[in-house]
C-alpha cells in the first residue's frame, strides 16, 4: 500500500485534484480504510458546516463600538465639562442667530424707509424716528465754521450720511464674521490636536 | 466623520478633475444671474433728513402719479426733439426692449436647465470618481446630467424655496395693498397697527430666513439621494430628512465649517477680484472685439426702423449679456471653483455618512459599574 493521502483529502473533496494526483488518490482510497474513514469524516463535517448559517462578519469599527457599549459607564450627571462642551457648540449657532437677527432688522429698516418715502407712514414716522438718524452734524459744523463749502461740503455731507448709515451694519457684520472665524480656527486646532493624539495612540498600540 | 479630511479631499478633486470646472462655470453663471434678482441689502437706507423734503401725503402721491402719466404720454406723442427721436420711434424702441426681455427670459430658462444638468453632472462625476477613480469627460458628464433627475432637482429646489417665495409674495401683496389703500385715501393707519405689522413682519422674515437656511442645508442631501440613488422627489425628501436627523451632529458640524469657509471665501474673493482686475481688462478688450461684429450687424438692422442713438442703445442692450459674460469670465471661473468645491464637499459628506455603520446594537450585559 502506498503512502496515506490525508494531506490531499480536502483538495479531493473540493474537486481540486486533477490528472495523476486524482488517479493516485482514488486508487489509494479504494484500498486504504484509514484514508477512506478520514474522507467520510471530512464529508460529514462539510455537510454539517453547510447546514449552519454563516456567522455575520463584524467590522473592526463595529466590534470596537460593541466593546465600548459593554464597558461600564461612569454614573455622572451633566458635568461642568459637558456644559462647557455644549456652550462651545452653541457659540457659532448663537453668532449665526445674531447675524440673521441683525440682517432681518436692517432689511425691515430698509422696507420701512422705502414705505416712509412713499408716504405710507405719514403721521407716525416722527415717533418712529425716521429721518433723524442720518444727521450730518460734522459736515454742517465744518460748513458753518467755513472750513468746507460748495462741492467739498456736498461730498463731506454725502460721505458722512453714508458712513452713519452703513458703518454700524458693516462693523457689526465684520465683528460677527471675525468671531465666527476665530471659533473655526480654534475648532480646527483642537481637531488637529485630537487627530494627532489618536494617531499617536494607534502607533503605540 | 472627519470634516478636515473631506475638505482636503474636495480640494484635491477640484484641482485634479478639470472637467468639473466646465459645469462649475454654468453653476456660477446661474448663481450670478439669480443673485442679481435677490435683495441686495447694502445697508444704505433711503431716508429723508429732517427738513430736507416735506412728508409725502396721499394727495401728493396721487398728483405725482398723474404727472408721471402725463409726462409719459407726452414723451410717446412728441418723442425727444432735442436728439431727433420721434414718438413713433420711441414706441418701436419699446417693442425692441420687449423683444429683448423675451429673449432674456428664454436665455434664463436655458441657463436654469443647464444649471440643473450641471448640478446632476457634478454630483455624479464626483461620486463616480470616488467609487472607481475613473474621471469622466465633459461629454459623459452631460450624458449623466441630461436626465429626469435634473427635473427632479428643480422640483426639490422649488419645494425648498417655497417658504421664501411665499414670504416675498405675502410681503409684496401686503405692501401693494397698503400702498394702494393710502394712494386712494381709504386707509388711515393707527400707530399701534403699524407697530404690530412691523413686529409681525420682523418675526416672519426672521423665521423664514432660518427655515430657508435649514432647508438649504437639507437640500444638499435631498439632491444627492435623488441623483445617486435615483429616488423620486418625495422619497428624496423623506430619506434626506431621516438621514440628516440621524446624523445631525456630523451634518451640523460640516455645515458650521462650510459657513466658516464661506466667510473666508467672501474675503478671499474680494482680494482675488481686485488682483484679477488687469486680467478682466484684457478679457474685456477681447470681449469688445468679439461683440463688435454682432453689435454692428444689430445696429445696422435697428437703423432700418429706429433713428438717432436708439439703434446703438438697442444693439448694446442685445450684446451686453455676451460682453459681460466674456469680460468677467475670470471672475466667473472663481465662482466656478467655489461651486464645484462646495458641491464636492457635500457629495463627499453624503458618501461618508452613508458609509458610517449604524450603531444599533444594544448591550446584552448590564454594566455593573465597578
Amino acid at each position: 500500500m502506498s503512502k496515506h493521502v490525508t494531506d490531499w483529502l480536502n483538495a479531493y473533496l473540493d474537486g481540486e485534484l486533477h490528472g495523476s494526483q486524482l488517479h493516485h488518490a482514488e486508487a489509494h482510497l479504494a484500498e486504504c480504510q484509514v484514508c477512506e474513514a478520514e474522507l467520510r469524516s471530512l464529508e460529514r463535517l462539510s455537510s454539517l458546516l453547510h447546514e449552519i448559517s454563516a456567522p455575520e462578519f463584524t467590522s473592526p469599527e463595529r466590534f470596537a463600538a460593541q466593546v465600548n457599549l459593554r464597558l461600564p459607564r461612569q454614573q455622572t450627571a451633566i458635568s461642568g465639562k459637558k456644559i462647557l462642551e455644549i456652550g462651545w457648540w452653541m457659540v457659532p449657532v448663537g453668532l449665526l442667530g445674531v447675524w440673521i437677527f441683525i440682517g432681518t432688522a436692517f432689511v425691515l429698516s430698509d422696507i420701512l424707509s422705502a414705505a416712509n418715502n412713499f408716504g405710507l407712514l405719514s403721521g407716525i414716522s416722527n415717533w418712529l424716528s425716521f429721518g433723524s438718524s442720518n444727521g450730518i452734524y460734522l459736515s454742517s459744523t465744518l460748513g458753518q465754521a467755513g472750513l468746507l463749502s460748495g462741492n467739498s461740503l456736498n461730498w463731506a455731507e454725502a460721505t458722512e450720511t453714508f458712513t452713519r448709515m452703513s458703518l454700524p451694519q458693516i462693523s457689526l457684520q465684520i465683528s460677527i464674521a471675525l468671531l465666527y472665524l476665530s471659533w473655526i480656527a480654534i475648532w480646527w486646532a483642537r481637531h488637529t490636536r485630537h487627530q494627532r493624539q489618536q494617531h499617536g495612540q494607534l502607533l503605540e498600540g | 466623520m472627519d470634516p478636515v479630511k473631506i475638505l482636503k479631499r474636495a480640494w484635491y478633486i477640484l484641482w485634479s478633475y478639470r472637467a468639473l470646472w466646465v459645469f462649475g462655470l454654468v453653476l456660477a453663471l446661474a448663481a450670478g444671474s439669480s443673485a442679481g434678482q435677490g435683495s441686495n441689502n447694502n445697508g444704505v437706507n433711503y431716508q429723508q433728513g429732517p427738513g430736507e423734503n416735506p412728508q409725502v401725503s396721499p394727495q401728493s402721491l396721487q398728483e405725482a402719479f398723474r404727472d408721471f402719466q402725463r409726462e409719459v404720454n407726452k414723451l410717446f406723442e412728441q418723442g425727444i426733439p432735442e436728439i431727433h427721436i420721434s414718438g413713433t420711434e420711441l414706441t418701436t424702441f419699446l417693442w425692441v426692449i420687449g423683444a429683448f426681455v423675451l429673449i432674456m427670459l428664454i436665455v434664463g430658462i436655458i441657463v436654469a436647465i443647464a444649471r440643473y444638468v450641471s448640478e446632476t453632472a457634478v454630483i455624479r462625476m464626483v461620486d463616480e470618481y470616488e467609487s472607481t477613480s475613473n474621471k469622466l469627460t465633459i461629454r459623459q458628464g452631460i450624458r449623466f446630467g441630461w436626465s429626469n433627475t435634473s427635473w427632479r432637482l428643480f422640483l426639490i429646489n422649488l419645494i425648498v424655496n417655497l417658504p421664501a417665495i411665499a414670504l416675498v409674495l405675502v410681503l409684496l401683496v401686503a405692501g401693494l395693498g397698503i400702498f394702494f389703500s393710502v394712494v386712494n385715501g381709504n386707509a388711515n393707519f393707527a400707530a399701534f397697527s403699524v407697530v404690530s405689522v412691523i413686529v409681525l413682519a420682523f418675526i416672519s422674515i426672521f423665521v423664514v430666513v432660518i427655515l430657508t437656511i435649514l432647508l438649504h442645508l437639507l437640500r444638499n442631501f435631498f439632491w444627492r439621494i435623488c441623483v445617486l440613488e435615483n429616488a423620486s422627489v418625495r422619497e428624496s425628501l423623506q430619506r434626506g430628512f431621516a438621514m440628516v436627523l440621524e446624523n445631525w451632529k456630523n451634518v451640523g458640524l460640516m455645515w458650521l465649517v462650510m459657513i466658516g469657509l464661506g466667510i473666508v471665501w467672501a474675503v478671499a474673493s474680494i482680494i482675488l477680484i481686485i488682483v484679477t482686475i488687469p486680467v478682466v481688462i484684457v478679457t474685456a478688450v477681447i470681449a469688445v472685439l468679439v461683440v463688435a461684429l454682432p453689435l454692428l450687424l444689430l445696429v445696422g438692422t435697428f437703423s432700418l426702423f429706429l433713428g438717432g442713438v436708439l439703434p446703438w442703445i438697442a444693439g448694446g442692450l442685445f450684446v451686453a449679456p455676451l460682453f459681460f459674460t466674456l469680460a468677467f469670465s475670470p471672475w466667473l471661473l472663481l465662482g466656478s471653483w467655489q461651486a464645484v468645491y462646495t458641491s464636492t464637499v457635500w457629495t463627499l459628506t453624503y458618501r461618508e455618512i452613508k458609509a458610517l455603520p449604524a450603531f444599533t446594537v444594544t448591550p446584552q450585559v448590564e454594566p455593573t459599574g465597578d
